[in-house]
């Protein structure tokens, strides 16, 4: 099983430069195209890829930051998609 | 006509998408030429009843039928669709509005090729009445201002003349609704009201009859986005109105500073109940009913907890067991029992009633793109128990093959710690997590279950961890309905201690999402995939061999007893969901469902099985997250006689 160990640690440690090279460079992500989408379509977008979108109505302001918070680590989204998504939510409840 | 109208905003939603959606706060100039055009059908009553009719038919679907900008397709629209009762917008000249109607913009297709420019002209004049659409009961009383004649002009048409001045002023302190300017106006029968509206939300709701407005005052304030708007009105007799208005007055404070002091938590999740119902005969049914609970935390912007218990009682059909229908039978799960003898019972003996953690973790945000989970958490082994799982999430009844609680191959929750996040890389983003946790163990006892990953492993087996991860693409630019993910995790799985410590499994697979308007089909399209494959090492397992025919004589050691086999497990189910946007309310709510699931576990193990499935389905969604179920499936098992056939209905209710 040796092959196996080092197969997935060299993966492993790939992984790892790449993410830390993500992270160096996330300065000038603003810029791009994600940076500009609107909270609405970022709810539209994220929160339908797996499930009904919930109506805005059902979770007060407070609730929504919380389910937002679960949401950012479950479905993978950056702060900045959490906090466009929890606005437009927050706006229109 | 409808429906044509229907593929044509469907048609603009579509290509809304691809639009970079900078244009909200993108000015709509217009020709002065065309902003001085007149009117070539008079504002008869015969001309607003004929313009109301197309502008149901044609524009109310992203306008919505009171021209309040909240059509249905609304909340798919970027730029979002104008609100026709806004005060920026009905301030327009008639040519404005008739030059935007014709030419179009964005999502609004031009309606030159559809609208003849007599109903065009009907339709603006239909806009302009739409501020007295929701007149408060007490005004629709005869009111002196209704017999000037003045005033009779000003009901059919309001245009910027009406409005006598407009004032802007900053302030900084607009918490209360009292912003009317005193010197703007000094006579006695004045009145002042102010409406306070966030600035992403100006739908206005209309207070004022334009019957009573003979002199309007706009003044805006401005703090925290935060807009107050002030219309003084005068009117001959405006006692009507002051009884009528305060009523009308939505709360304002949306006080943000002291809203993140108060503490956040929310109970939510989702019940449901099934009926499992033998789908040859049809001789038998049981009845399962699940609450569970979902605890959410967030004490500060960085910290959060999550947790989540699964209560159940009930046990379904026997059979429903080995195609982990539903909830039951996992009572063994978390309860501190041997793994061996948990993974055992928990494939033949469902329990009756059950109370078991699903996942408690807590998380730190450490930047916009990082964050670290403690704890159990859902594992991001593929996309089924990470995402799917949740019965108001997923589509089906039941769970596909080897997954769900009761027969599991494939690991759903990890105890360990876990980093992971999202991260934008030019136009495409792409989804990471890395864990380390206690993985699963393998059991290798005598029992039929010899050779079988058991994934109950609260107490280490070995010293050994697991590390597992999983990167996921969205190769769409700028959009996150496709979604490629591809997930691993190395594990020791041997017993320290044991002829079988150093055994290592590893465990990998590949997922697919796609989620999607087509307006092809006038329907959301819902594809969900995932392959995965558990290879445990080659060793010998002291089960009686003589129980299993399929093993070849060089795998049987006669000496002791034992034997081996090629230890591989291979899982994959796609379900494919159709929901169309039918303006029809039961056709709107009903997902069409089909999947395809198989499993392939070693055929010399006395727990191995082969089986595909077929399995079709209907949900009809009463809300979000609450639907009525459907499904029947049809399971062909290797080596046996017949399917295993199973109808299913459930009721989930998300809380």
């Amino acid at each position: 099983m040796a092959y196996q160990d080092n197969y997935i640690r060299v993966a492993l440690i790939v992984l790892v430069i790449f993410i830390s090279g993500c992270m160096l460079s996330r300065k000038t992500q603003d810029k791009t195209a994600l940076g500009s989408i609107s909270g609405l379509k970022l709810w539209e977008q994220n929160c339908s890829r797996c499930h009904n979108s919930p109506n805005p109505a059902a979770f007060s302001d407070e609730e929504w930051e919380v389910v937002g918070a679960h949401m950012r680590v479950r479905a993978y989204l950056t702060e900045k998609e959490t906090d466009k998504i929890v606005e437009f939510l927050k706006s229109i409840n | 006509m409808r429906i044509t109208l229907f593929y044509i905003y469907f048609s603009a939603l579509c290509l809304s998408r691809v639009l970079v959606c900078s244009a909200q706060t993108q000015p709509w100039p217009v020709p002065a030429d065309w902003a001085k055009k007149k009117s070539s059908s008079a504002a008869t009553s015969a001309s607003i009843e004929a313009g109301k009719k197309i502008y149901i038919s044609t524009c109310s679907q992203c306008h919505g039928e009171k021209g309040k900008g909240n059509g249905l397709l609304a909340l798919s629209l970027n730029p979002h669709p104008a609100n026709h009762t806004s005060k920026v917008f009905q301030q327009q000249k008639d040519g404005e509005i008739f030059y935007k109607i014709i030419t179009g913009r964005n999502a609004m297709p031009p309606f030159r090729t559809t609208l003849s420019e007599n109903e065009i002209w009907n339709v603006v004049n239909f806009i302009r009445t739409l501020e007295v659409k929701t007149i408060p009961a007490p005004v629709s009383a005869k009111t002196p201002a209704q017999n000037t004649p003045k005033n009779k002009s000003a009901k059919d048409n309001l245009s910027a003349s009406q409005i006598k001045s407009v004032t802007i002023v900053k302030d900084t302190a607009a918490k209360t609704p009292a912003m009317a300017d005193p010197s703007a106006n000094s006579k006695k029968d004045t009145l002042s009201f102010t409406k306070t509206m966030s600035a992403s939300n100006a739908d206005n709701t209309n207070i004022v009859s334009r019957d009573s407005i003979s002199h309007t005052n706009i003044s805006k304030s401005e703090n925290n986005n935060n807009y107050a708007v002030a219309l003084k009105i005068e009117s001959p007799d405006s006692s009507a109105l002051i009884t009528a208005i305060p009523d009308s007055i939505p709360p304002v404070n949306k006080n943000e500073s002291i809203k993140n002091e108060k503490r956040k938590f929310l109970l939510t999740g989702s019940a449901h109940t099934n009926i499992i119902v033998d789908g040859n005969k049809f001789n038998s049914a049981g009845f399962e009913v699940g609450f569970l609970p979902v605890l959410l935390w967030k004490p500060s912007k960085r910290l959060f907890f999550e947790s989540h218990f699964h209560i159940t009682i009930g046990s379904g059909l026997p059979q429903a067991n080995t195609s982990t229908a539903g909830m039951a039978g996992m009572s063994l799960r978390h309860t501190g029992m041997t793994t061996a003898t948990a993974a055992s019972s928990a494939s033949s003996a469902p329990a009756g009633a059950s109370i078991m953690i699903a996942y408690a973790n807590l998380v730190y945000f450490v930047n916009p793109y990082l964050n670290i989970t403690s704890g159990m958490f859902l594992s991001p082994f593929g996309i089924y128990a990470e995402r799917l799982h949740a019965e108001w999430i997923n589509k089906l009844p039941d769970a596909p093959e080897g997954m769900g609680h009761t027969y599991q191959m494939i690991p759903e929750t990890e105890l360990g710690i876990q980093m992971r996040g999202g991260m934008p890389i030019r136009k495409l983003k792409i989804n990471y997590a890395l864990y380390m946790s206690n993985g699963p163990s393998l059991i290798n006892d005598t029992s039929k279950n010899a050779g079988r990953l058991s994934y109950d492993n609260l107490i280490d087996n070995n010293t050994n961890k697991a590390i597992g991860g999983r990167l996921g693409l969205m190769p769409l630019p700028g959009n996150p309905s496709m979604e490629i993910g591809f997930y691993a995790q190395h594990a020791r799985v041997g017993n320290d201690g044991t002829v079988h410590a150093g055994v290592d499994a590893l465990l990998y697979g590949a997922d697919f999402t796609l989620y999607h308007y087509f307006n092809r089909i006038k329907g959301a399209v819902d594809i969900k995939g995932q392959y995965s494959i558990v290879s445990v090492d080659k060793i010998y397992y002291k089960a009686n061999p003589m129980l299993t025919l399929n093993v070849p004589a060089e795998d049987v050691n006669l000496g002791d007893s034992t034997y081996r086999f090629n230890n591989v497990s291979k899982l994959f189910f796609i379900t494919a969901a159709y929901r169309p946007t039918a303006s029809e309310k039961f056709l709107k709510n009903t997902e069409y469902i089909f999947r395809y699931d198989m499993i392939n576990t070693p055929c010399a193990a006395r727990w191995g099985t082969t089986a595909d499935r077929y399995t079709v389905g209907l949900a009809y969604w009463l809300e979000s997250r609450s639907a009525v179920k459907i499904s029947y499936s049809i399971e062909k098992i290797q080596n046996t006689l017949k399917n295993n056939n199973l109808l299913m209905i459930q009721w989930v209710m998300g809380l």
